[in-house]
């Protein structure tokens, strides 16, 4: 008996000078001081943004890299336990950088659930996702990005989506809103077959999504699966404008391939798009791929369909009538099948039919489409590609011919995109304008001329199948009232919208509420429209008229030309001219430039 | 809890090991899972990635399974998880003729050609979608008796 206590006290103090010695040799090499420590941590600067106390061997490993880098090679060296559940299956990503560093080996591990995920994902290449704008949706416009993990297989719907988002059972839109800006939702990681997410976005949601093919080599990729390993039950605050989806994305692609630095292209907010222009900057991005939404093929159809065909659409929608009466050409009646079921499942997926009928519509359209043999496959056009789009922050400069002043205009704009702005890479009639602040500078003058606190917009075109209504808010100060002077007006308004990609029109209804020098309430209507010429220019025309309770009511054109000169400058000129009392004419001449 | 429902969850979706004990009986797992346990821990974890800003409706477009019978002919497991979470696009695909559900199907099945497969398939649409209520384990064994 004492021999054998001995024999442990023995073993131990072993173990205990082989983890001192590698300690010491990580000392000397300065390895806690490291780009890629810092990566694997999650720490930009002093404090890793890992806020999972599990995430960290040492009790001050949140604040201290060294401490936590010792506790770490203490724990790799001394654990007896082996199992799933133990520091040395749970973090194979520190695992095998500091084996590298060290030029040393742990030993071997009963990690089978590790092991079982690497097998079963197959881990080959590496592709980043982005789903775009859901229309009538402004939480989503910013989009979303998240990575896909290729395996040998051909088809990629077999893949991997690794994900992070913020967890809330929250339904309260002011609620999500202030706490994604301010803190208040731990984000996670999670994994998830492809196909279920392309349900999800591309299904459910009908949003666009693009994919961008990485050059990660096949260690790069491994590196990056062994270190998702160790994220996957972690959480941290989630914040929507800096660390959001994206912005995790980031640190997963770096510690890929170290050598990249994508966090460095951004400084204060990480907005979707903008990360995968970040990725092909750093020569990431081999291959690009378009996947069209529920939506985007539905309207390939009315296109590809006769008038008679989208007739018999909706009527097959409904459980009507029988194609071989109506429609003659075959192809015809292929689309029109097809339309129906895609619809179908559409007005289902909307919540407006019941499952049961569903079921059964679904099952009768697809019967028939099948009996009528291979046709065309349905051509859905080309849409621009998110990252053709202009940059997400904008300053403008402008002068300005008034009635009465002459004003330099200088404008500040971090997000996003207004419906004056070149279309390209966004969303058709989506607007989201966020703390647009402009100050104007005339003879030693300064004064405040506009400061949006949020400005939201969602022009959706009606069409054969869909019949989205239109909208638009707007909250902040402005001096379009009487005679330039400030007040404080709240808009919201509601109405329809025609048109597509190259031309579009709507009608809007507009109660408002102004604050300010002379408060009063309003109706107002407004028509409005727009030109995609082609070569990145835009026209954009709006008029409206409003009524006040006061009783002097007030009118208002406003025409804008936009030349779109690459995605960080535009050329802009403006007229406006307003008439309320009397007649008041503005013009406007500037540039816009995008970082 | 809910972080360890989460962990669980994703846990189940990637690993054969949480697969099996999920569901061992009747060899549909997660599809299964997805659609008939609308509490469970995956629903959870889906819920999770949605990016938190709407209800998403997942589920609903999953509708036409209902089975977790055993299919007679399954080659494996991920082609059972694979139909039974894409029922609807999968019928969608077969009725055309084509389509990227279809040629992941016979990846999954070692079909060497994929063209002739989806022919097959689109061909007897009424053989293997007897109803409105066939569930993932008759379409697998149908479509790998005509496959076969």
């Amino acid at each position: 008996m004492p021999f054998l206590l001995l024999l442990c006290a023995l073993s131990l103090s072993l173990y205990a000078a082989l983890s001192d010695e590698l300690i010491a040799q990580a000392h000397a090499k300065k390895l806690s001081e490291t780009r890629y420590w810092h990566l694997l941590m999650h720490t930009p600067h002093q404090i890793s943004e890992v806020d999972d106390p599990a995430f960290f061997l040492s009790p001050v490993g949140k604040e201290n890299l060294s401490s936590e880098l010792d506790a770490t090679i203490r724990r790799f060296s001394n654990d007896i336990n082996r199992s799933n559940e133990s520091v040395f299956c749970r973090f194979p990503a520190r695992r095998a950088w500091i084996e590298k560093e060290l030029n040393i080996s742990f030993g071997e591990g009963e990690c089978s659930e590790y092991e079982a995920l690497v097998t079963k994902m197959d881990p080959q290449k590496v592709t980043l996702v982005f789903p775009s704008a859901h229309i009538n949706s402004p939480a989503s416009m910013f989009g979303h990005t998240f990575l896909r993990i290729d395996s040998s297989m051909e088809s990629k719907l077999m893949s991997y989506a690794i994900n992070y988002a913020a967890h809330t059972d929250d339904t309260n839109g002011l609620l999500f809103a202030y706490k994604g800006l301010f803190g208040g939702y731990y984000g996670y990681y999670s994994m998830l077959p492809y196909y279920e997410k392309l349900k999800e976005y591309r299904d459910s949601e009908s949003r666009d999504v693009w994919e961008y093919d990485l050059n990660l080599t096949r260690d790069e990729v491994m590196a990056m699966v062994r270190h998702i390993w160790e994220l996957q039950r972690m959480n941290s605050w989630y914040y929507f404008f800096d660390e959001n989806c994206s912005y995790h994305m980031l640190w997963l692609a770096e510690i890929a391939r170290p050598s990249v630095r994508l966090r460095d292209h951004f400084f204060y907010h990480v907005i979707p798009p903008e990360t995968v222009r970040a990725f092909e900057e750093e020569g990431l991005v081999t291959t690009k791929h378009f996947r069209p939404s529920k939506r985007t093929k539905l309207l390939a159809y009315e296109r590809a369909l006769s008038p008679q065909g989208i007739h018999a659409v909706r009527s097959l929608g409904e459980g009507n009538i029988d194609t071989n009466q109506t429609l003659t050409d075959v192809q015809d009646r292929r689309y029109a099948l097809e339309a129906a079921a895609e619809l179908v499942e559409y007005n289902f997926i909307e919540g407006k039919i019941s499952k049961e009928l569903y079921a059964q519509r679904y099952h009768a359209l697809l019967s028939e489409r099948a009996a009528l043999g291979e046709g065309k496959t349905l051509p859905i056009p080309d849409k621009s590609n998110p990252d053709t789009a202009h940059h997400s922050a904008r300053i403008q400069i402008t002068q300005g011919w008034y009635e009465k002043r002459s004003p330099l205009l200088i404008e500040w704009r971090p997000a996003f995109h207004d419906l004056s702005e070149d279309d390209a890479g966004h969303l058709l009639g989506a607007q989201i304008e966020f703390l647009d602040t402009v100050i104007g500078l005339d003879r030693d003058k300064v004064s405040l001329e506009k400061l949006t606190v949020l400005s939201l917009a969602s022009i959706a075109p009606v069409s054969h199948f869909f019949k989205p209504f239109s909208w638009r808010m707007k909250s902040g100060w402005d001096r379009e009232y009487g005679d330039d002077r400030l007040s404080f007006v709240t808009r919201v308004g509601a109405g329809a919208a025609v048109g597509n990609e190259q031309l579009f029109g709507y009608f809007l209804s507009e109660p408002e509420v102004r604050l300010g020098f002379n408060p009063d309430i309003g109706l107002g209507f407004s028509a409005g429209g727009g030109i995609n010429w082609g070569n990145r220019m835009k026209s954009y025309v709006e008029s409206g008229h409003i009524f006040y309770l006061d009783g002097v009511d007030r009118s208002r054109i406003i025409l804008s030309h936009l030349w779109q000169w690459n995605r960080s400058s535009a050329v802009t000129f403006s007229y406006e001219a307003s008439y309320q009392l009397h007649r008041e004419d503005r013009v406007k001449l500037g540039a816009n430039l995008y970082f | 809890m809910k972080k360890v429902l989460i962990s669980i969850a994703a846990l189940a979706a990637l690993s054969t090991a949480g697969f099996a004990t999920v569901n061992n009986q009747t060899g549909c797992g997660l599809g299964s899972q997805i659609i008939h346990d609308d509490s469970s821990a995956v629903m959870l974890a889906l819920q999770a990635t949605t990016n938190g800003t709407l209800g998403n409706q997942t589920f609903g477009v999953t509708s036409g399974t209902s089975g977790c019978r055993k299919a007679r002919f399954v080659m494996n497991e991920r082609a059972a998880e694979f139909v039974a979470s894409n029922m609807d696009q999968l019928s969608r695909e077969i009725a055309i003729g084509q389509g990227e559900s279809v040629s992941t199907l016979a990846e999954l099945l070692n079909v060497q050609d994929k063209a002739e497969f989806a022919h097959a398939l689109q061909a007897n649409y009424n053989a293997i979608y007897t109803s409105e209520k066939a569930d993932m384990a008759t379409v697998l064994d149908n479509v790998s008796t005509i496959a076969g």
